[in-house]
């Protein structure tokens, strides 16, 4: 009787387990996705202002 | 006699010039459009990134989108490299090598938000077969 209840008790402890991992994986994904949506933009700008010189001399310079 | 020779020399000579300039110049400007062209598409593969679409089932589709970006990005390199060839202005070529460099920038800040991704999704792939 006694080894059936530990027996429970380890089952038990590792669906706990697993669940946890789960959880915890989920949370990470979730957190990597959040700081990907909200800081993509910001990253992109970096470039924008580069675009603009490049593309602005570009054009003056093949139309004289 | 000899004169309209000479000047008829002088002219065919001046018309190769001048076409060796305006040929020239059609390179030059095929290599700038060249350059914006694949640099946009290197950019695009970057931007029309959605993170949300991935999941332990299509992590192949995301290593498909790492290819891809992969692939603008040593097509703009050469594009980048027909420009420094061809082009004469000092400016555009050192904007070229800047614009390049910026876009570099963003390229690891995504790729490493697209590794992070793809090793959260292959651990939970080993955690579901555990189960």
């Amino acid at each position: 009787m006694n080894l059936l209840r530990q027996g429970n008790n380890v089952d038990k402890a590792l669906l706990e387990n697993a669940a946890n991992k789960e959880r915890e994986l989920k949370l990470k994904k979730q957190k990597l996705i959040q700081d990907f949506n909200s800081n993509k933009v910001a990253e992109y700008k970096k470039t924008v202002s580069t675009d603009h010189q490049f593309t602005a001399k570009v054009k003056s310079y093949l139309t004289h | 006699m000899e004169f309209t020779k000479d000047t008829e020399y002088l002219k065919s000579g001046l018309q190769r010039l001048i076409n060796v300039e305006v040929s020239h110049r059609n390179e030059e400007r095929a290599a700038l459009i060249s350059f914006y062209s694949t640099y946009n598409q290197w950019l695009y593969s970057l931007l029309d990134i959605n993170l949300n679409v991935y999941n332990r089932t299509n992590v192949k589709d995301l290593l498909d989108r790492m290819t891809l970006v992969e692939k603008f990005h040593s097509e703009t390199g050469i594009a980048q490299a027909k420009v420094k060839l061809l082009v004469k202005d000092d400016d555009i070529k050192s904007l070229t090598g800047l614009l390049w460099m910026r876009i570099l920038e963003f390229k690891s800040w995504v790729d490493n938000k697209m590794i992070e991704l793809k090793n959260i999704l292959e651990i939970e792939i080993i955690t579901a077969e555990e189960d």
